[in-house]
């Protein structure tokens, strides 16, 4: 983005805007520059006629940027999610591949020898080796479902977050509206005062000629 | 019936019920110190003050610039409130930090911490080469390579991780925030007004 800050700084100042309320909360090694730019060209289509609209502008900059944040680390978290999934989902198809692979062998063995006692006995044994892993991958699937639900738990605290600050941005909004309309109702009524006035001291001023003439002494 | 309704009428709040509960919540400022920022606090009331001028402008009314006041007090209040965000964040940078939240896990964490990086001393004291030894021997290089591990901190995490470790804590904050922005409105509102069917002669006369 590419802006006249010279031109701009006439809109807004945002020196003296930092000196009151500190450097904008930038996370994520966000440019400031790039910051400043993004109020600057706000206050260009808001044009701020006065300080308090001046510091409304800004606080409106601050929460729609922290939104933009926000809604990024939201994006961050739902793909760092996703490629846990997907990671998880190929473990998971690769496991049951090989089991099933392992299954078609014992069943063939236990055509073949299931008459001989020791072969039963290794069969039971693996019968419950295999149910062990299978409590052993469900076990997994626990942890990982934990861990998805801490995810969503982290994803539902950032909507939080970022509903708070759409309310708040858009409640600025709604506040300079506000103000102007305050303000325009107090320039309308001081223009109507200055008119009755006006108006008063024109009607003092004003001598109607008289409706009949006065009589001469010559006439 | 009656012992259930009069369990319903009952206020379910939340919040520490022993004295020992509320004892340590009273403390819960002490953390932060954002319940400080105020008029009355020196080190605010200068800026505070000066915002609230600025926001009256030309107007007289004293009503108004108490309004001002409030408003610009609050504004000052959120703009530290997200400075103590950016510091708790910065602070989780460090993969040992924990948020400053008391789960019962988090504590359970905290101590495994310290009891590995006890157990570490010890391992580091017990080969000690001491003041006079020889720098080359086997003793020293151990004793180098541990403390070498001691300090190492670990990966330190990234932005985003930071952040999502910080989250409790910056929720905690967030109710701070939240307060100062109703707050802040409220007085807003009731600045317009104010200001909108303010009578008061223009600052020609000499402003506050």
């Amino acid at each position: 983005m590419t802006t006249n800050r010279s031109a701009d700084a006439k809109k807004i100042d945002l020196v003296k805007l930092k000196y009151w309320f500190g450097p904008p909360p930038l996370d994520l090694g966000d440019d400031e520059r790039a910051f400043d730019d993004y109020v600057c060209e706000l206050a260009k289509c808001m044009e701020p006629e006065d300080r308090v609209v001046e510091v409304l502008v800004y606080r409106f900059g601050i929460e729609s940027w922290k939104q933009m944040t926000l809604l990024r680390i939201q994006a961050h978290v739902v793909r760092r999610r996703d490629e846990a999934l997907i990671e998880f989902g190929r473990k998971h198809v690769t496991n049951v591949n090989l089991e099933r692979q392992n299954r078609k062998g014992e069943v063939k063995e236990i055509v073949d020898e299931f008459n001989d006692p020791k072969t039963t006995s290794m069969m039971v044994r693996e019968e419950a080796y295999h149910s062990f892993t299978v409590a052993e991958d469900t076990n997994r699937e626990i942890k990982h479902a934990a861990a998805f639900e801490k995810g969503l738990d982290v994803y539902e605290r950032i909507d939080v977050l970022i509903s708070q600050s759409a309310k708040r941005a858009s409640d600025i909004l709604r506040q300079i509206e506000f103000y102007r309309i305050g303000l325009a109702e107090k320039l309308r009524r001081k223009h109507q005062t200055t008119v009755e006035t006006l108006k008063g001291e024109l009607a003092e001023k004003r001598v109607d000629p008289p409706l009949i003439p006065e009589m001469d002494g010559s006439q | 019936m009656a012992a259930r309704n009069s369990a319903c009428r009952k206020p379910r709040g939340g919040g520490p019920k022993t004295a020992g509960g509320r004892a340590r919540s009273s403390r819960n400022a002490f953390r932060h110190g954002l319940t400080t920022i105020t008029l009355s606090d020196p080190a605010y009331s200068p800026k505070i003050s000066e915002i609230a001028k600025s926001m009256c402008g030309d107007d007289q009314d004293p009503r108004l610039y108490q309004k001002a006041l409030v408003v610009a007090e609050c504004d000052v209040l959120i703009a530290q409130i997200g400075s103590y965000k950016q510091a708790l964040i910065a602070r989780l940078v460090d993969p040992h930090a924990l948020p400053t939240r008391k789960w019962l896990a988090e504590w359970n964490k905290r101590m495994d911490f310290h009891d590995r990086q006890d157990a570490m001393h010890d391992k580091i004291m017990a080969v000690h080469p001491g003041p006079g030894a020889v720098k080359e021997d086997d003793k020293t290089k151990t004793f180098n390579r541990l403390l070498c591990e001691f300090s190492d901190r670990g990966e330190r995490r990234n932005a985003w991780q930071a952040f999502i470790a910080a989250l409790p804590d910056i929720m905690r904050a967030a109710r701070y925030e939240r307060r100062a922005w109703s707050r802040r409105r409220r007085a807003f509102f009731e600045f317009i007004t104010l200001k909108s069917f303010s009578s008061y002669p223009p600052a020609a006369a000499g402003g506050f």
